[in-house]
């Protein structure tokens, strides 16, 4: 059902002492002896590819995963920056304009060679899409074009310091011309990665063999398989019976159960989603900013996180989650206080004629719990409040038109590209497309168009880190906890890097032991 | 069937009346499920298109201008009617049209699914009835007995079984606990074990008792009785007589329950990963894709409706006591 | 074959049950140990103790309380969907039975279709217009589950006036009404009462995978389904938040049925699923 594909968990860039534990036995010669060349692994995947491979849908993920799809860059987890891939480089020739060198040597799995043309009728055909991706389309690039075989100059409406992270987004991958036939994308053979998919069963999974003339070197994994399996608790029994290897996107309320399975490792990760209590800044009573101050004043965010959350979520100190390079790491939990709250709600002169009404989408089964819980608090400060839970599809229209009170949701901040400036501008400035909150504040806006210009990343991330600190002192919404990505590791599985953004699993070095 | 009584009944029956009522049917009913179909995107609360937009790009919402283009793109703006008459001039020329989500062709997407129900609904229905024969027969020949007894207690308690709560427990027994079977998936013939399992049980109820009854009247009709004057021995009687004869109703219920089980049961496909034709419906609706939806739900009216008046037919020409329509009276 | 007397029926094991879930559900909010939404999260997942009898859930809420209040929702909701598809059937049943013609084919042919729908995804289509909740259950399982009452009712119907002594009334003046009242429903009565019992059992795990699908209850409400739906991820620790509601439903629906076969037995000697009582009905 729906929720499955909610569980698109997506994170933030940490590894985790698993994941260390991982890449450091990836070094281990005894280790690496142990590795059985002709094993083929399972990963059970939340996704499955319902868009006929559509490269601007999000199955480009299910490809990237499957280590078919590869981009001209890419996200290193680890140095936190973006990294070559199928460009060898790229420069800045003017503030509008991209160079990107290709690599040498590249072939797609078909045999045909990899360049700059195939490079621009990719790109161009995402750009060309009735219904364009998040990171990648026409108001983020306004050209693409083979300069020679080897160069393609990208050119962006205007400056854009973050082009190459949105050049590592899957949207952004490189298939074969032959890949875009009248009937769709076939992938088969028009990827250049280490993986080659050979079968797909429609709405069930997709097979790999190994790719013996990858360009990145020695594939370790002889093949492997892809299951769609959206239901968390399946996905989680699976790497417990050994059916799968790898199951992605573990919900919460199964860590538990494998943590106590010694077969099985958790990788977790902060996941760039906090939980959040959205505020009507658009009308009364949300409007008034002591009002908003008073509800933020009273909610206890540990008791929500130890309760609701088991413990696996951490009680959020603001609009970013600590381990982002951006957050203000001065920023504590805010401490309840109802004596002041209940001063502020006095202050705002604000008199109840009916109840508020908090909606809480069906979609995340926590988040009715949640509401009960923030009920009761809100009662203590004197503001009635119901509950209602809803299908998040049934209340966007009114949820964007504002017309409502508070609802219960979360956000990926980072979603397709390692930068919260998508999100910020999307969410909390005045045009932003999905501001939920309604919230206008025009020193905000400046320092996000500021920071979406300004090349230097930490110069950057100090913008970002201001505005967030506008949202948290304008109380604009309660960020209640930051949400965890977790994934399942069966223990015969080496090599595997968790990417808190889902984009790759299949990769070279991952492997199985005898 | 070939006996010259057979053949002489054939003329007689009116076989063109009763397949030209099930054409009318079918055809009304084809129309009435697909138009209940395609009204939900206009009655339901929220904005199908952005529902649509949604299942191909999880996170964020769409842009006006996207969402625009995309309803341009299938028509999703224009009045109802014309929407319903542009999908039912395709459908006549034998187009069920292209999936709102996918972009591609809804047969691509039906038929594998349709596919895999028609073998899940078919072992579970030759499972339920090689259970419920013996169980049955077993049942009638000792009847007000111990095992006449044991027997239909325990069909009474297979129909009150929730599938959604035994399912999961025999999950947790035969999958993670004793690693016998695997737990969800479509690729071994292993994987079909549990799914046909749990679906069969509530067929092997019904058919159980079915074949009980229908036993327990040919024991005690006259040709049996007869027969078994004549010298024939008990268990000859049984094998020529009696069980063929008290086999007749459970063929009809058979028909009825296979119909039913061409839906697929959602249930048991979403907790064992089955990609069939419950799910399949059931995710467009979710989804808004209607064209999936409205070739999903025709696929199965379609099927259902083949496989009924199949074994009206036949048992029309097989059962002397069967008059048309009796399935009704 | 004997008449049973009614006590056969009412005092039976399985009517006794059913007389005590019912009574223990109704008086949930007296009879209950503890506060079904009382959380504790120092006693979550614990096995069945003297403290909570059925264990406790993955947020140390009492199982027992919850089973006893969330059947208050599974008994009545099933209760009242059973009677919209009693009424509704009766009354298709009996018109299509007096009036004949065309009214009768649409009948058999609306017969047909919904023999031909998925349950579930009729009732989902009902649901996706209404908005889930208490009466989009109802009503979306309503819509299908008449047909088998009105098909029996119909049956019975066509049988009772076709016989000597309907015609005979008919022949010194009795009105329809009459005829109806002093004849066929009292022929009906036994019958269809017995068929009511069996779909009550098969309507409550109906309706409970509607809840265990997300489509039923909404929190922060919850049934026997949704309890269910919401123990799953946590059964391989411990399974008695699977068990119970699993439990409950099952001995509801198996109680109804040995109670609803008893009142055939006590009409005519027959099995209550038997197809000659009620026409191939589906589950």
């Amino acid at each position: 059902m729906k929720l499955g594909r909610l569980h698109t968990a997506t994170a933030a860039v940490l590894l985790t002492a698993v994941l260390a534990s991982c890449g450091a036995s990836n070094q281990n010669p005894a280790a690496d002896a142990a590795v059985d060349s002709e094993a083929r692994l399972v990963v059970a995947n939340f996704r499955a590819p319902v868009s006929n491979w559509a490269m601007e849908s999000d199955d480009a993920y299910v490809l990237s995963i499957a280590g078919c799809l590869e981009t001209l860059a890419s996200y290193d987890q680890v140095d936190k920056k973006v990294q070559p891939m199928l460009a060898e480089s790229w420069k800045q020739t003017s503030p509008t304009e991209w160079e990107f060198n290709l690599r040498d040597g590249v072939k797609f799995q078909d045999g045909t060679a990899f360049d700059a043309k195939a490079v621009e009728n990719s790109l161009n055909h995402v750009l060309k899409a009735t219904a364009p991706a998040r990171a990648v389309n026409p108001k983020t690039i306004s050209k693409v074009k083979a300069v020679d075989a080897e160069t393609v100059r990208i050119t962006t409406p205007a400056a854009d310091p973050l082009l190459p992270y949105r050049m590592a987004s899957v949207n952004a991958g490189v298939l074969a011309p032959a890949a875009y036939t009248a009937k769709g994308i076939d992938p088969f053979g028009h990827c250049t990665g280490p993986f080659a998919p050979v079968s797909a069963k429609a709405g069930q999974s997709l097979s790999m063999d190994r790719n013996a003339n990858y360009w990145g070197g020695e594939v370790k994994l002889a093949g492997g398989e892809i299951r769609y399996i959206t239901d968390g608790t399946t996905r989680s029994t699976q790497v417990q019976t050994g059916e799968s290897d790898i199951a992605m996107s573990i919900p919460a309320t199964n860590i538990a159960t494998l943590e106590a399975d010694p077969s099985v490792e958790l990788a977790k990760a902060d996941s760039p989603r906090t939980a959040t209590l959205y505020l009507n800044n658009s009308r009364a009573p949300f409007e008034d900013r002591q009002l908003r101050q008073a509800v933020t004043k009273a909610l206890d965010l540990p008791a929500i996180a130890a309760s609701v959350y088991e413990g696996i979520a951490e009680p959020a100190t603001g609009p970013f989650a600590p381990s982002e390079p951006w957050a203000n790491s001065e920023l504590g939990v805010p401490a309840v206080n109802l004596d002041e709250a209940k001063a502020l709600v006095q202050k705002s002169g604000y008199t109840q004629d009916k109840p508020l009404e908090i909606i809480a989408i069906v979609e995340r089964a926590e988040f009715a719990s949640v509401g009960a819980i923030i009920q009761e608090q809100l009662k203590q400060i004197g503001l009635q409040a119901n509950v209602v839970t809803k299908a998040y599809g049934a209340v966007e229209p009114d949820l964007l038109k504002g017309d409502y009170d508070m609802v219960l949701s979360q956000r990926n901040r980072m979603i397709d590209i390692a930068d919260p400036v998508g999100f910020l501008q999307a969410d909390y400035s005045c045009a932003g497309g999905y501001n939920l909150s309604h919230y206008c504040n025009k020193d905000f806006d400046a320092l996000v168009t500021q920071a979406a210009g300004e090349s230097d990343a930490a110069a950057r991330h100090t913008l970002y880190r201001q505005a967030g600190d506008i949202l948290a002192q304008d109380a604009v919404n309660v960020w209640l906890v930051n949400e965890q990505a977790i994934d399942a590791v069966g223990e015969s599985v080496q090599g595997y890097v968790q990417d808190p953004l889902t984009r790759y699993v299949f990769t070279k070095d991952l492997a199985k032991t005898k | 069937m070939s006996s010259p009584r057979t053949w002489q009944r054939l003329s007689n029956v009116p076989v063109l009346t009763i397949l030209l009522r099930r054409l009318i049917g079918l055809g009304a009913a084809v129309l009435l499920s697909s138009f209940a179909v395609f009204l939900v995107p206009f009655v339901a609360p929220g904005d199908p298109v952005r529902n649509l937009l949604r299942a191909r790009m999880d996170a964020g919402a769409a842009d006006e201008q996207t969402v625009q283009a995309y309803a341009e793109q299938f028509g999703l703006h224009d009045p109802l009617l014309v929407q319903f008459g542009r999908w039912l001039a395709r459908f006549f020329t034998g187009d069920m049209g292209i999936s709102y989500i996918s972009g591609t062709p809804v047969i691509d997407q039906v038929l594998p699914a349709i596919g895999i129900t028609l073998l899940i609904a078919g072992i579970s229905i030759l499972v339920a009835m090689a259970v419920s024969i013996v169980l049955g027969v077993i049942a009638a020949t000792r009847a007000e007995r111990w095992p006449d007894k044991l027997i239909t207690s325990i069909t009474h308690a297979l129909i009150a079984i929730p599938e959604y709560a035994i399912a999961p427990l025999l999950v947790l027994l035969f999958a993670v606990k004793l690693a016998l079977l695997p737990s969800a998936g479509f690729n071994s013939p292993a994987a079909l074990v549990l799914p046909v399992f749990v679906l069969c049980l509530r067929p092997i109820s019904f058919f159980t008792v079915a074949v009980r009854s229908g036993i327990l009247q040919s024991l005690g009709s006259e040709h049996v009785l007869a027969a078994r004057a004549r010298g024939l021995s008990r268990t000859r009687a049984l094998l020529r007589h009696v069980i063929p004869h008290g086999l007749l109703p459970l063929w009809t219920m058979t028909g009825v329950w296979f119909a039913g089980l061409l839906g697929g049961s959602v249930i048991i496909e979403v907790i064992f990963a089955i990609p069939g034709m419950g799910r399949l419906i059931f995710d467009a609706i979710i989804n808004a894709d209607i064209p999936v939806a409205q070739g999903g739900v025709v696929i199965v009216v379609i099927c259902a409706v083949l496989v009924t008046s199949a074994v009206d037919l036949v048992q029309q020409f097989s059962d002397p006591n069967v008059r048309v329509g009796a399935r009704h009276d | 074959m004997t008449k049973k007397s009614l006590s056969f029926v009412l005092l039976s094991p399985p009517a006794l049950v059913l007389f005590l879930v019912l009574v223990l559900t109704v008086l949930a909010p007296w009879v209950a140990p503890s506060d079904p939404n009382a959380q504790d999260l120092a006693q979550r997942l614990q096995s069945p103790s003297w403290g909570h009898l059925l264990g406790t859930d993955s947020l140390g809420r009492d199982i027992l309380s919850r089973v006893l209040h969330g059947g208050r929702f599974s008994l009545s909701v099933a209760l009242l969907t059973t009677l919209f598809s009693l009424s509704v059937g009766t009354v298709l049943g009996l018109l299509s039975a007096l009036r004949g013609g065309w009214l009768d084919e649409f009948f058999l042919r609306a017969n047909d279709l919904l023999l031909a729908l998925p349950e579930i995804v009729v009732a989902l289509l009902v649901i996706a217009i209404m908005g889930p909740g208490f009466s989009s259950m109802v009503l979306a399982v309503g819509v299908v589950s008449w047909t088998p009452t009105a098909r029996l009712v119909r049956s019975l119907a066509v049988q009772v006036l076709s016989t000597g002594y309907v015609e005979a009334s008919r022949h010194v003046g009795s009105s329809r009404w009459f005829i109806l009242r002093h004849h066929v429903l009292p022929f009906l009565a036994g019958p269809v009462l017995a068929q009511t019992a069996l779909r009550f059992g098969l309507l409550l795990v109906l309706l409970g995978s509607l809840s265990y699908l997300g489509i039923g209850v909404q929190p922060p409400q919850s049934d026997w389904g949704s309890m269910l739906a919401e123990a799953q991820p946590h059964a391989i620790r411990s399974p008695w938040g699977l068990i119970a509601p699993g439990a409950a439903i099952f001995m509801v629906s198996f109680c109804v049925t040995l109670v609803g076969n008893r009142l055939t037995q006590w009409f005519n000697g027959h099995d209550v699923l038997e197809p000659a009582g009620q026409e191939q009905a589906r589950g």
